[in-house]
């Protein structure tokens, strides 16, 4: 599930990029197209054809002319039909006087004596415009559109790998991050269970002690069969809450080949031997068909005793619990563990879907169960008929 | 009860860890208990007095218990248990995977402990043939696992391989329902399915050799849906 989440996730970013590159280009394509002629650095040839007045058989620039040309330490002239040099500004002296009709293809192209210029028609003349020596840039392009096209079109492909090589790269560095921090995570909670651990384990066996060896005061027994209680919870918690911690992280226990029954009466045998499964409780296995799930033996087995534990703990005044296994489409099975006790409160069959916060009032048992399921790709559902229905389904491995 | 004479050596830097597991294996029968807080004294008493069995816990303050393992192993081939306050599977099979006999994690209930330590010396230091001719009494009926036999009504049967087998697992559990997977498992090493009406035959011509009435049988429970039950 979350793996197709995330392609699709992917496949989204990859289409926004590439909209987001193109667009890019376009812009800066059009800003080039647009201000590139405008800019500061360059004269403004119709503005420079303004300031012109012509005279006789020449012309006149104003002075504002005059210092936009200073401005950019430019010098102009003028090139009459003949190829003639009838007009000038501050032009030096390896410009000629007369241009020949190649001189001019080429000027218009190129460069003047490699100074960059731009030329303007004037009448029927030629202004040119020419900026000092390797202050800009000119080139001159064309080619065949087919392959101008080609060139365009081959920049979608290179876009697209340059951007999805910074996107698999930085969902890489990403996840190397998350899982530094994820193993920081549960080695920090591995160290503050082995710290409870350690005193819980000195509590537990002094209490135990004192309580075999029947020497506690008159009217302490009961006080220290509670601590010997409390204590053996806090220890089962902490087991429950490094349980958590691993599945939560996504640690899977062993991919073996696990068969259902076997875990579904191993798990209610030891209930009974317990003493926790008694008279009281009537518990019915109909397991008529045999199935086996890949998995993790200890994980599965923790699911249907902490499913059957929770229909014993809830009915405390003894029920019915039938547990049954069959087999469903697309090589599923589904385990269903019912009871006609007082089914499941409101406020858990609404976190059915969400287990958000499990924690806050109804243990960790439940949670273990979901995520245990979760982790072997299977779906649990908690439902309320003639008292509490856990229906747990899970792929099946061909028999 | 040989295994009770066996020498302990308890590695542990928690004093208070220590004086509940000395109290605790004294009480059971133990007489011959030495205790270490750190590596470097483990070592030494480890050889000097070559105790029969080392508890050992990881995290101690001069060293861990995995490198203390290995150094141990090259003096002694005693048995050697972890008792670690980290649960953290890696840990686990690290220790179970360097070699070590087991692996209990505090905090530990006592009972539990003190079997696994029995068991491992059992394993490592198995009784002689003779002293095992222990008499179970199922009322009046008497079972020899010594030979294999059983006394009813003053009439001597021998087990079959199958029915011996069966027997003895439902006796190790005594008192707990064993599952009927775990019966096919004993007698038929192997994963196929099944075995459980052969397994039923079983049980029926057991109770035919252990029970006064196999129809209404007193000893040999049937766990409905579960499995059997050897009533204590």
């Amino acid at each position: 599930m979350q793996s197709v989440k995330n392609k699709i996730r992917y496949i989204i970013f990859i289409i926004i990029t590439v909209f987001v590159a193109f667009t890019v280009a376009f812009l800066f394509f059009l800003a080039i197209s647009l201000f590139g002629s405008q800019s500061h650095s360059l004269i403004s040839m119709r503005q420079l054809s303004a300031e012109l007045t012509p005279s006789d058989h020449s012309y006149t620039l104003s002075e504002q002319g005059q210092t936009m040309l200073d401005f950019h330490q430019c010098f102009a002239f003028i090139i009459d039909a003949s190829g003639q040099r009838i007009w000038d500004y501050q032009a030096p002296d390896d410009i000629p006087q007369t241009f020949s009709l190649t001189d001019i293809n080429s000027m218009s192209r190129w460069y003047l004596n490699d100074y960059p210029l731009s030329t303007w028609n004037l009448d029927n003349r030629i202004l040119v415009a020419c900026y000092p020596k390797n202050s800009l840039f000119r080139y001159d392009l064309i080619m065949p559109l087919q392959q101008m096209m080609l060139l365009t079109l081959l920049c979608v492909p290179c876009g697209i790998l340059i951007f999805s090589g910074i996107f698999i790269f930085g969902t890489r560095w990403d996840r190397r991050q998350k899982q530094k921090q994820d193993q920081a995570r549960i080695e920090w909670i591995a160290g503050v269970s082995h710290d409870i651990r350690t005193p819980l384990t000195s509590i537990i066996g002094y209490a135990e002690q004192l309580e075999q060896s029947g020497e506690a005061a008159e009217g302490w027994q009961h006080p220290l069969s509670a601590i010997l209680d409390q204590a053996k919870r806090i220890r089962l918690l902490v087991e429950d809450f490094n349980l958590v911690n691993k599945l939560d992280y996504g640690i899977q226990g062993q991919k073996e080949i696990v068969k259902i029954n076997a875990v579904l009466r191993r798990a209610a045998a030891d209930l009974v031997n317990a003493g926790l499964l008694t008279e009281a409780y009537d518990i019915e296995l109909s397991l008529t068909e045999d199935a086996s799930v890949r998995g993790d033996e200890k994980l599965l087995y923790r699911l249907f005793y902490n499913l059957i534990l929770n229909s014993i703990r809830h009915n405390p005044g003894g029920c019915q619990i039938t547990v049954s296994l069959r087999r469903t489409v697309f090589h599923r099975i589904t385990i269903i563990i019912a009871d006609n006790g007082c089914g499941y409160p409101a406020s858990i069959l609404k976190k059915n879907k969400q287990t958000h916060n499990p924690w806050a009032s109804h243990g960790l048992g439940l949670f273990i169960v979901s995520k245990i399921v979760q982790s072997h790709h299977g779906r649990l559902k908690l439902s309320n008929q003639n008292g509490a229905a856990a229906r747990v389904t899970l792929p099946a491995v061909h028999p | 009860m040989d295994y009770l004479n066996r020498s302990i050596l308890l590695v542990d830097d928690e004093e208070e860890i220590l004086n509940i597991l000395q109290v605790l294996l004294k009480k059971d029968g133990y007489q011959r208990i030495d205790t270490a807080p750190d590596c470097s004294h483990a070592f030494q008493k480890a050889e000097q007095n070559h105790p029969d069995l080392i508890l050992l816990d990881v995290m101690l303050p001069d060293g861990n218990g995995f490198d203390l393992y290995r150094k141990l192993r090259g003096i002694t081939r005693c048995p050697i248990l972890f008792l670690s306050a980290r649960d953290e599977d890696t840990d686990r099979i690290k220790g179970l995977g360097l070699g070590a006999d087991d692996y209990v994690t505090k905090p530990f209930l006592s009972e539990e402990l003190l079997l696994r330590i029995r068991n491992v010396l059992l394993r490592a230091y198995p009784p002689r043939e003779n002293d095992v001719q222990e008499l179970i009494h199922l009322g009046t009926v008497v079972i020899q696992f010594g030979d294999g036999t059983v006394t009813k009504e003053g009439v001597r049967t021998a087990l079959t391989a199958k029915e011996f087998q069966l027997l003895k697992k439902l006796y190790e559990n005594r008192g707990n329902i064993v599952t009927i997977d775990t019966l096919c498992n004993t007698l038929w090493d192997t994963e196929n399915y099944g075995y459980e009406n052969t397994l039923m035959v079983h049980i029926r011509h057991l109770r035919e050799k252990i029970e006064l009435d196999p129809s209404h049988p007193r000893y040999l429970i049937t766990a409905r849906g579960l499995g059997y039950k050897l009533v204590k």
